[in-house]
């Protein structure tokens, strides 16, 4: 589904990642670990093209295209979805109309016609159940004096709605307490599936006692430094990122 | 023929035997424009709105028409509440509809309220008259106004239904010269949307002027849709007299004309609550000016004002907002928020507040800003799947919408919203963001 190959990139105008490849096969889940500043959330924009970031060499291929030649809203359109790590407050745009104008974007790509309005209400209606938000909460502004764990709560229905082939969730954990760590997690893996994957950068094994990797990367100065198995997530929270390079140890 | 002598043939004459009173308010407006002609940009007030384009025109007043307007008087609007139509400048009662109004509620247009004997009009203009003319485009409205708005209502009447003010342009290089005159007596209550529609296709000039009392308690709410023409020149202006505990609630959209500028000028007596949120909108060469004083006479009285304006292409927007403070105001809660988008690297807006404060125990704020949209929210829209234009599109309609929002009868927010989405440039919204 992703390939990437030698992957460089900058962060304002600084060298962050430094040759990172990576495989991810259809309904696997890759975590990504690392110390802050090894270049995690440097990984997660370059794939969503975020401005600012800037590939200096490698290649990406998702779906047997080349992803960097794309524009964000067409990585969307083709099935990317980055879960964002500060979601952004949007006052005066409503979460119920984000997420139309969204789907039918998206539909509209694949040769879709719009979405039926009912239809759509009662698609929403059931998923932002299962996520524990007030109906309410859909006509509010995007993210619009919601709590840190509202805002997460509100990546994952964006996510269930529009049903990407590839979610990457940026430190979706951080700043949850457990109880609102477990919602986003029970609605992460009501996702999984065989035809889709995710990407899981964060910097605590805690999310993963609750969302299973099938493999763990460690992300260092910009490298991936060791690759394994969920068991590599447990040595990491017992041994710290120093077992890996001692030069983290700080 | 310069533009003053040009406009003198116009002048209202020959009132003086019938309306006295009306004669003598006439008189110095008129001798000040003759001796003066239309403001200059060296004077306070007019250096960032010039006048020249409006000047370059001769503007005609239009005849009465009869019969009804040739074009649609499309507004949903117009149901569920009484109606006034003014086109040209001139009230068109086959367009109009005042049946059923209570006893308690005198609202007659100006020129049929001159035709009628025993009308206490002097009355109503002395009450109403605001202390002097501010400027020769205001003295010009009151030389030529030829038609209005009378409304009178009765202590602790409350009129419910809104009473919605159309002003219609069709004559090209029309002159549309209008004063209104509003009386709402202790307690009353009234609710009043103007909108203002016209052509694109030919230059026309509008000037409203409103004098409005209200007694202590009294209520109004106003709402009021700029949606001229594209190449027509708009003024209006309010002058508000809120005694104790009077309050007036205004929201202004100024999203039309080539030329516009709106004034709203109130003075506060003890306790009354003056609220102004506005929006306007400078597209294309658009000029986009509001001003507004607010007067705090007396103690514990409250104004909030809240604006919002977005330039884009080489739109030009010009806010001047004042608040004075008089001695012995105190306990004054004075509030001013202007917020402005620019959208374009050759739009420009200007927003100059100015305080006077004359008392002690005051609480006065103001707040500026002039920004662009938010890269994070576009990026946010992209990744989302959103186009790159529509989501720069989606979040100025949102900045707009947050005060659109705020009006509080449907069908005036429905109108306002679907007039800002057709003057957005390039904007293809769906309905319900």
């Amino acid at each position: 589904m992703l390939s990437i190959q030698n992957l460089e990139a900058k962060a304002d105008e600084q060298a962050i990642l430094k040759g990172i490849s990576l495989d991810i096969k259809p309904g696997e889940v890759h975590a990504i670990m690392g110390p802050n500043g090894s270049g995690k959330s440097t990984l997660s924009n370059s794939l969503a093209g975020r401005e600012g970031y800037q590939v200096t060499h490698g290649s990406v291929t998702y779906e047997g295209k080349d992803l960097l030649a794309m524009k964000p809203e067409e990585r969307a359109r083709e099935g990317i979805f980055l879960a964002f790590q500060y979601p952004v407050e949007i006052p005066g745009v409503s979460n119920i109309y984000l997420l139309k104008a969204a789907l039918n974007a998206i539909r509209k790509h694949h040769g879709q016609t719009e979405v039926d309005a009912m239809d759509f209400l009662q698609l929403v209606k059931a998923k932002i159940k299962s996520l524990s938000l007030d109906e309410q909460f859909l006509y509010r502004g995007v993210n619009e004096g919601f709590s840190g764990g509202e805002k997460k709560r509100n990546e994952i229905l964006q996510m269930a709605i529009l049903e990407p082939r590839l979610c990457i969730l940026d430190e979706t954990d951080s700043g949850l307490d457990i109880d609102a760590l477990k919602i986003v997690a029970d609605g992460v893996n009501a996702l999984r599936s065989p035809t889709r994957s995710f990407i899981m950068v964060t910097h605590y094994q805690r999310l993963l006692d609750y969302i299973k990797p099938d493999v763990v990367h460690v992300l260092a100065q910009g490298r991936i430094v060791k690759s394994g198995g969920p068991e590599l997530a447990l040595e990491l929270e017992a041994r710290g990122y120093g077992w890996i390079d001692p030069s983290l140890n700080h | 023929m310069d533009s003053v002598e040009h406009y003198q043939a116009f002048f209202k004459t020959g009132e003086g035997q019938l309306f006295p009173w009306l004669e003598a308010l006439r008189a110095p407006a008129r001798e000040r424009f003759v001796a003066q002609g239309f403001p200059n940009p060296l004077e306070e007030g007019w250096r960032y709105t010039p006048l020249r384009s409006l000047e370059r025109v001769r503007f005609t007043p239009a005849e009465a028409m009869s019969g009804v307007p040739s074009e649609p008087v499309d507004l949903e609007l117009l149901k569920e509440a009484y109606s006034v139509v003014f086109v040209d400048g001139h009230y068109v009662a086959a367009a109009s509809c005042l049946e059923g109004l209570p006893e308690e509620v005198q609202l007659k247009p100006l020129s049929l309220a001159l035709r009628t004997p025993g009308e206490d009009l002097q009355g109503l203009f002395e009450d109403t008259a605001a202390a002097a003319s501010c400027h020769r485009l205001e003295d010009f409205n009151t030389a030529l106004f030829s038609d209005g708005l009378c409304l009178d209502i009765q202590p602790n009447y409350r009129l419910e239904k809104p009473i919605v003010v159309l002003h219609l342009t069709q004559q090209a290089q029309g002159l549309n010269t209008l004063q209104h005159r509003l009386r709402l007596a202790k307690g009353a209550q009234a609710h009043l949307i103007e909108v203002f529609i016209g052509p694109n296709d030919h230059p026309s000039l509008t000037t409203s002027m409103t004098y409005a009392v209200m007694d202590e308690n009294a209520s109004l709410r106003h709402v009021r849709l700029q949606r001229e023409g594209k190449a027509s020149h708009h003024f209006s202006g309010l002058r508000l007299k809120l005694k104790r505990s009077a309050r007036y609630q205004g929201h202004l959209a100024s999203l039309g004309a080539l030329w516009s500028r709106t004034e709203i000028h109130a003075q506060l007596g003890s306790s009354a609550e003056c609220e102004l949120e506005g929006l306007l909108l400078a597209s294309g060469r658009q000029h986009q000016d509001v001003e507004t004083r607010l007067d705090h006479g007396g103690t514990h009285a409250s104004s909030r004002q809240n604006f919002r304006g977005i330039a884009n292409e080489r739109g030009r927007g010009v806010f001047t907002g004042r608040i004075v403070v008089d001695p012995g105001a105190e306990k004054t809660d004075a509030g001013m928020s202007i917020r402005n988008l620019l959208l374009s690297g050759d739009a420009e807006i200007d927003a100059k507040p100015q305080l006077e404060i004359h008392a002690d125990d005051v609480k006065c704020s103001h707040g500026v800003t002039v920004g662009q949209l938010d890269e994070e929210a576009v990026f946010t829209l992209q990744s989302r799947g959103i186009g790159e234009q529509e989501a720069r599109h989606m979040l100025t309609f949102a900045f707009a919408n947050e005060l659109i929002e705020r009006i509080d009868h449907e069908g005036a927010r429905a109108s306002v919203r679907d007039a800002f989405k057709a003057t957005l440039p390039g904007s293809d919204l769906g309905s319900e963001l």
